[in-house]
């Protein structure tokens, strides 16, 4: 495939998100409609760094898209990558961003049904040896059926490490904290209840979650 | 007729004392710090026995210089923790003591939200998100329902750490962030080293071990490894302060902490904001590293809101305390 034909889309394309990291369009790819994702350059960060960090996120993203298609994964299935441009194109999924979709919610038994489905989605996403490690609320997509599907594999790794499962597990528990105080119990509880039944190795992933979790982490100064 | 707060520091390396008046206006503002010989690192006993001995000096300038004298003074402020032990128990003790012996209401206050709150103050911020760097802390902050939110920080050794150890490796000294900035502002080839970000979360002893054996390894140059790391380890740090940020609704952003003094991390923390249209806040330099005006301004703020100040007797101290646990009545 052309870089030109992915400029092409692109500029036929809708922005729909000017991210942390990326910029995405949704355009029509071949005919169906599609999501690029282009991992755009940042002024802050030194130029080799920069296309270092760029070059291997997309590589590891399409990676993980396709290992997750392959499993059945709920998460977009990946159409094209594109490495000199740092672009993806995968499938486009309607709906609202869990972020999103909680701040809009009025019937709080939802979040109990919300903490459920994530938590065997993340059960589901570790058993097939892959960690996220950025599991924020503006990562999954609730489509109109109410299925939940996760996005954004940027950061996410290949690994069976319980610690690094119980890593994951924290981050989402400190954005619902900060993002959504009020539904955070709900959600989370019903999550960990969930996510143990359905992990392997989950005794010891939420041990150490626990133990991450109530450590001070105050770090004795060096000098 | 003013009010006047005193507020003693004393969680590592510097004994602080400072007057602030109900205006904020910095009266007076004293500090002594602990040096580490060159070889080993700080040694929390050695430290509060040079604290120690500096107090008596310490007080008496602070009130001088702000020409106050102890009747004047309102309220006194300490810092509680989270800190070394030894060294939080000499301003502790102090705190006590002038308590008691001048009749003082006493209020603790947590060492990270004394370097928060003073930017916050200092600049009159509405809702900024917070980059916490120092020796002891490496953290993004954001406050909602009373409490300063950790949203990310670091999982191992702090920032100020790593720099601080990578130049005793180098043999630097302490303490090692202004030398390592100055020696990286002279490099000029960035060399690969690993970068781990996890959401907002941060690991840096990866970084310092594999920098470190490839400084061993001698053929690199120091200024190009000190640029690297600096390169590296900003990135991530300005990177999870980016995601922390479109998640969040902050209008502003404000970098405190020792490590807020390294130019090249503001440069960069500005060329990020610009994209969000966001201005980016640091305090004097002098300002960023621990200091009595940073307690003395929670312990200002705890006295005019009438917060119930503590007896002497659970005037005690905290070696580990979360900022996140912290409910903040008093704003
Ligand atoms: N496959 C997709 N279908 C529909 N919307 C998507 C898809 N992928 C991403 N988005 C939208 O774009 C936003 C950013 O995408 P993401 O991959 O998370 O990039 P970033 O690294 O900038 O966070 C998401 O929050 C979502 O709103
Ligand atoms: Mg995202």
């Amino acid at each position: 495939m052309e870089i030109s034909y992915i400029n092409e889309i692109m500029e036929k394309g809708r922005l729909i998100h000017r991210g942390a990291e990326a910029i995405l369009y949704l355009v029509d790819f071949l005919g169906t409609k599609a999501i690029l994702k282009l991992r755009t350059s940042k002024k802050y960060r030194n130029k080799e760094l920069d296309n270092l960090l760029r070059r291997r996120r997309t590589a590891r993203e399409a990676n993980i898209l396709y290992h997750l298609y392959k499993n059945n994964f709920p998460a977009p299935k990946l159409y094209y990558v594109n490495l000199e441009r740092n672009a993806i194109i995968m499938e486009y999924l309607e709906g609202l961003v869990l972020k999103e979709y909680i701040n809009k919610l009025e019937n709080s038994d939802e979040l109990y049904k919300i903490g459920y489905d994530i938590g065997k989605l993340v059960a589901h996403l570790h058993n097939l040896n892959v960690i996220h490690n950025d599991l924020a609320t503006r990562n999954f997509i609730v489509t109109k059926e109410k299925r939940i599907y996760l996005i954004d594999f940027g950061l996410s790794m290949f690994s069976h490490e319980y610690k690094e499962k119980a890593l994951d597990i924290d981050v989402f528990k400190r954005v619902l904290d900060v993002t959504h105080p009020d539904e955070c119990d709900m959600i989370f509880d019903t999550f960990i209840q969930v996510y143990t039944k359905n992990a392997l190795d989950s005794k010891e992933t939420i041990n150490f979650y626990y133990k991450l979790s109530k450590m001070g982490r105050y770090h004795i100064r060096g000098g | 007729m003013s009010t006047y707060v005193l507020g003693i520091e004393s969680t590592a390396h510097t004994l602080g004392m400072a007057i602030v008046d109900e205006k904020l206006n910095i009266l007076s503002d004293v500090r002594e710090v602990y040096r580490p010989s060159r070889s080993l690192g700080i040694d929390p006993h050695d430290a509060a026995e040079y604290l120690s001995k500096k107090a008596g000096y310490v007080f008496k300038e602070t009130l001088k210089k702000a020409s106050v004298t102890v009747e004047d003074i309102d309220a006194i402020a300490y810092s509680m923790g989270p800190g070394l032990g030894p060294c939080l128990r000499i301003g502790a003790t102090i705190a006590r003591l002038l308590s008691c012996k001048y009749n003082k209401p006493l209020y603790p206050v947590h060492h990270a939200i004394g370097h928060i709150e003073l930017v916050r103050l200092y600049y009159n911020l509405n809702n900024p998100l917070v980059i916490l760097v120092s020796g002891g802390h490496t953290l993004i902050s954001s406050f909602t329902n009373n409490r300063w939110r950790v949203y990310g920080e670091t999982l191992d050794i702090t920032l100020g750490n790593l720099l601080d150890m990578f130049a005793r490796e180098i043999g630097l000294g302490f303490p090692g962030g202004p030398k390592v900035e100055e020696l990286a502002s002279k490099g000029s080839r960035y060399i690969e080293l690993p970068y781990t970000i996890k959401g907002t979360n941060l690991q840096f002893s990866g970084l310092l071990t594999n920098v470190v054996s490839l400084y061993k390894k001698n053929i690199y140059t120091l200024k190009d490894l000190a640029l690297s790391l600096q390169e590296t380890a900003f990135s991530m740090l300005v990177e999870a302060s980016e995601r922390a940020l479109t998640q969040l609704n902050n209008d502003s952003i404000a970098v405190t902490g020792g490590v807020a003094s390294n130019d090249r991390l503001y440069a960069m923390l500005v060329e990020m904001g610009e994209e969000h249209g966001l201005k980016v806040y640091r305090l004097p330099k002098r300002l960023n590293s621990d200091n009595g005006v940073q307690i003395a301004v929670v312990g200002l703020k705890m006295y005019l809101s009438n917060v119930e100040p503590v007896d002497v007797e659970n005037a005690i101290i905290k070696q580990r305390w979360r900022l996140d646990e912290v409910e903040v009545v008093w704003r």
